[in-house]
């Protein structure tokens, strides 16, 4: 059983990759339809091998460290060291079932050219996996970078309005964002000697840095992972950047690719640089504050469906630094319950939007309304989609919420009540959508089109339920997540202080 | 003292092959007639193999280790193999079918062979006197190259325009070698030799010699302030030569101050040292703000091309910046594994996007802009993987060569403490995503380009897949495998 998971640990990575060069070398041989079968195939091993593994974590993997670790040669060539923890095994989920469901959902889609569309999706997908799955820090960062050209051409070949102008800001950004974590992690590698590239053994050197060091190493992948991120003030990039990408692949970007900047400074920097996290915690709060009010207000005024959502996706992640702000057990465990609820909210959104936008017409909230009678399943998991991204009981993202607010009342109440208006925020922008797109009177823009608006359909609904099963899977057993989180970050020294 | 008899002709063998073969050359396309003189053209791309055989052949039996003609010419180095591998790949591009330089081939690649052999030297030599002969030798070369068609006036432009900066820097160069043997003869030493310049450093003619010589040096490698040069030459120049303009000359001069600055020891006058670094250090920063800045505004990809050169030149200078401030120890090693490994690493990536510029069906090339490259992704996946995989590596982008690279140069740095030339690195990297990637929007636009189409590879596509491979492999396998 144990070789048979470590197999999938490697396929989820492998086969999309394989299934994206293979249709990249022979275009001839793929056609659309070809194309799409190839790339439901990638997705859904990718998918089985998350499922698979994060229930065997799950349920038969007690304690700490990493489990199925895999480092599989092939005469002189070493491919890169795959293994979960408490940490990567909810992310590596993530990955698989929003690339599933983004593939799904552009399978049904009308897309032109879907050939170099899928190739460019599955090799993004593949490296998503493989950021989450591997333990060499070289490789994490080798792996998130695969979705840079492939975004970047996406974006300019199948994005919208502004397309041009974002992708640069965003290719521009993300690479000096890149570069400055890189230097930090390759900091942390000289610092100790090169011993190592393994993330556990590098925890395990923490002891020999003084804290000076700490400080400076610390502060650069703070601000390389935060842009990363969309930390203030390094956020543009990423509103306008959501907004024009395609849907899936806005959906994987926001929705997972987002999330390997927080990855990175939990699973590396917390356990390697105990001393500098200390020193820069009130920064990250004073920063994520900055994001979670001044950018939730910012997207309270936002009219466009899909600029907002990404602007929230934006502040939201300042809810996420303030859990890692918290330094303890709690705070950092809810920062990974709400990213993995946050992943799964924000893709459903983007599909979501993506669906209203393309059955009205019309990019713009305030003229739109009364959708709710001609597309009432449309409307449900809208609904709750929305729920779940404020963070209503029942889905994921209360959880992970509830968490960062009891561990950060517990470091500062001053810093929590501050951060708890931003919960009022992203309610009322995300009611006051769903009750502009949905209830009330049809505008007069939409009104005549009203009766060609149909609902979603079987397969856009099986796409959507993929995402919102996940959301409310977690949302009633967060025992998934937390027991083993609860085992991993309390074995970290700086987060298992006494308060 | 060595005779014609008791010479080692073993340890010159790659260079006398590129010179006999040159001679075939020259000779058969005079005396074929007609339409047999094409022959010519293939006895000098036999040639150009050979070399490439005896200078693997050198490398791994050391047959050429050790100092000949008297100690004026040191070991050869892995630069036999690299100059060769490039002198191999511009000559196949002139086979390509709308190759500008189809006239007259032989007499191209005969040149070619001649400057290819200069450049070896100069970076085997041992003594600033053989440096200057080679160094001229293969500039001749490189003029006659630059200016090969004669009824394009771009061409010619070129020509001139590296006739006059080549003709200063070959100035510099010899009016610092003049300095340093006078600061020779005062010292008594023969300051000329590279293992006798430790004992010169403290007199202040052999600095100002020796600043001489590096900027003349600097001046082939398209270094601020010496690379305004570069956009024009690389733009009119055929694009054969061009390619080999930004590659192996550009490599020969890395490697040849990566040799003097490595064979000094500043231990009696660490001053001299660290003036030295400091200077590097800003030179390097200058180049990558230049070439990058400059980049931005490009829409001529030759001349984008030029300009990534130059911030090329400056993240490789970053490495002999770090030479000089840590000169002995692992370092060095480290240091130049890294110079090797970026310039192969850039070699792959800048021949691949001159075959695809090389490709252009108009008479001259010199004017295709960005904006031609529009929808290339529906009509050639050749030419658009070439685009994808090679500008990702130029830009370093993982998993591609290129990135590899940058990632040595800055453990290079972070270890020879060179903290703000890595910002200033990874300023210039983000800065250049910018160009890079106006090229890949162009090439994936769905606008139609212009006048302007390209075409297929034909004979060449292996050519280009292999180098495109190159890049994709090049790093993972040496980082993973071995």
């Amino acid at each position: 059983m144990d070789a048979f998971l470590k197999f999938m640990l490697n396929a989820g990575v492998y086969v999309p990759l394989a299934v994206s060069i293979a249709m990249a070398c022979g275009p001839s041989l793929f056609s659309p339809r070809r194309s799409k079968i190839m790339a439901l195939f990638g997705a859904s091993v990718s998918f089985l091998s998350a499922l698979l593994l994060w229930g065997a974590y799950m349920f038969s993997f007690s304690g700490t460290g990493f489990a199925f670790a895999t480092s599989p040669t092939l005469g002189a060539a070493e491919f890169p060291s795959f293994a979960l923890n408490a940490a990567s095994a909810p992310l590596y989920a993530l990955a698989g079932i929003v690339g599933f469901s983004s593939v799904v959902w552009a399978a049904i889609s009308e897309i032109k050219n879907p050939r170099l569309y899928f190739t460019f999706l599955m090799f993004m997908q593949g490296g998503l996996m493989g950021a989450f799955a591997s333990t060499n820090v070289l490789w994490m960062y080798m792996f998130h970078e695969f979705a840079l050209v492939p975004t970047f051409i996406a974006m300019n070949l199948w994005g919208g309005a502004g397309r041009r102008q974002a992708a640069m800001q965003m290719a521009v950004y993300l690479t000096l964002g890149a570069l400055v974590s890189l230097i930090g992690i390759l900091a942390i590698c000289v610092q100790f000697g090169f011993k190592t590239f393994e993330v556990s053994e590098i925890a395990l050197l923490s002891v020999s840095l003084d804290s000076a060091w700490q400080y400076y190493i610390f502060g650069i992948l703070l601000f390389g992972l935060g842009t990363l991120v969309s930390l203030f003030p390094f956020y543009t990039w990423a509103p306008r950047g959501y907004a024009a990408a395609p849907t899936s692949f806005a959906m994987l970007h926001a929705g997972v690719l987002k999330k390997f900047g927080l990855y990175v400074i939990i699973q590396l920097a917390i356990p390697a640089l105990p001393l500098g996290y200390a020193d820069w915690c009130g920064v990250i709060a004073a920063l994520a504050l900055v994001n979670v009010i001044y950018v939730g207000l910012v997207t309270m005024a936002q009219r466009d469906l899909k600029l907002m959502f990404s602007y929230s996706s934006v502040s939201h992640m300042g809810m996420c630094f303030l859990g890692i702000a918290a330094m303890s057990v709690a705070g950092v465990g809810g920062a990974i319950l709400l990213m993995f609820g946050h992943g799964l909210s924000i893709a459903l959104l983007f599909m979501l939007s993506n669906a209203v936008v393309n059955k009205t017409g019309e990019w713009d909230m305030n003229k739109m309304g009364g959708l709710y009678k001609s597309a009432p399943v449309l409307a449900a998991f809208f609904a709750a989609a929305v729920f779940a991204s404020v963070g209503l009981p029942g889905f994921a993202n209360f959880w992970g919420e509830l968490s960062i607010f009891v561990a950060l009342w517990k470091s500062s109440p001053a810093i929590c009540t501050l951060a708890a208006t931003g919960l009022i925020i992203s309610a009322v922008y995300g009611l006051r959508a769903f009750a502009k797109v949905f209830m009330g009177e049809p505008s007069k823009e939409l009104s005549g089109k009203m009766g060609g608006i149909s609902d979603i359909s079987a397969a856009q609904k099986f796409a959507a339920s993929i995402l919102l099963a996940a959301l409310l899977f977690v949302g009633f057993y967060p025992g998934a997540l937390t027991n083993s989180l609860d085992a991993e970050l309390s074995a970290v020294p700086s987060l298992n202080q006494s308060k | 003292m060595e005779t014609i008899s008791t010479f080692e002709w073993n340890s010159m063998c790659a260079e006398t092959v590129l010179a006999l073969s040159a001679l075939a050359g020259l000779t058969l396309s005079a005396l074929l007639p007609g339409r047999a003189s094409k022959f010519a053209a293939w006895a000098v791309m036999a040639g150009l193999v050979a070399a490439l055989v005896s200078a693997i052949f050198q490398l791994s039996s050391g047959a050429a280790s050790g100092v000949f003609f008297g100690g004026m010419l040191g070991s050869s180095s892995s630069f036999g193999v690299f100059a060769s591998a490039c002198a191999l790949l511009t000559g196949l591009m002139c086979f390509s079918s709308v190759s500008k330089v189809s006239s007259k081939r032989a007499e191209f690649l005969s040149v070619l062979s001649i400057c290819t052999a200069g450049l070896i030297l100069f970076v085997r030599s041992n003594n600033l006197m053989f440096s200057f002969v080679a160094l001229e030798c293969a500039t001749v070369c490189l003029y006659v190259m630059a200016a090969w068609n004669k009824d394009s006036p771009a061409c010619a432009e070129a020509g001139v325009k590296y006739l006059v900066a080549s003709g200063v820097s070959g100035a510099l160069f010899l009016l610092g070698t003049a300095f340093v043997y006078g600061a020779g003869l005062k010292l008594e030493i023969s300051a000329l030799r590279f293992e006798d310049f430790s004992a010169a450093l403290g007199n202040p003619i052999f600095l100002a010699g020796m600043s001489l010589v590096c900027a003349g040096v600097l001046f082939k490698v398209a270094a601020f302030p010496f690379q305004f040069w570069s956009p024009d030459v690389y733009q009119g120049a055929p694009t054969p030569a061009a390619a080999f303009f930004a590659v192996a000359s550009k490599a020969a001069g890395m490697l040849f101050l990566f040799k003097i600055c490595s064979s000094i020891d500043f231990s009696l006058y660490p001053h001299a040292g660290s003036r030295a670094e400091l200077a590097v250090s800003v030179v390097a920063a200058a180049t990558i703000i230049m070439g990058n800045l400059g980049g931005i505004t490009q829409i001529n990809a030759k001349r984008l091309l030029a300009f990534s050169g130059i911030a090329n030149a400056g993240y490789l200078l970053v490495l002999i910046a770090a030479v000089l401030k840590f000169p002995s120890g692992d370092l060095h090693g480290l240091a130049e594994v890294s110079l090797y490994f970026y310039l192969t690493a850039y070699m792959f990536a800048n021949y691949s996007l001159f075959y695809v510029v090389g490709q252009d069906t108009c008479r001259d090339d010199y004017l295709q802009s960005l904006s031609d490259y529009r929808g290339i992704f529906r009509k050639n996946a050749i030419e658009e993987s070439a685009l994808t995989i090679n500008l990702a590596s130029l830009a370093g982008v993982p998993p591609t060569a290129g990135f590899f690279g940058k990632l040595l140069i800055l453990i290079v740095a972070w270890y020879a403490q060179l903290y703000w030339l890595m910002a200033v690195m990874v300023f210039g990297s983000a800065v250049s995503v910018y160009y890079y990637f106006a090229w890949l929007r162009a090439t994936y636009s769905e606008a139609e380009g212009g006048e302007r189409k390209f075409a297929p590879f034909g004979a060449l596509a292996p050519t280009s897949v292999a180098l495109s491979a190159a890049t994709m492999l090049f790093g993972l396998v040496l980082f993973f495998m071995i």
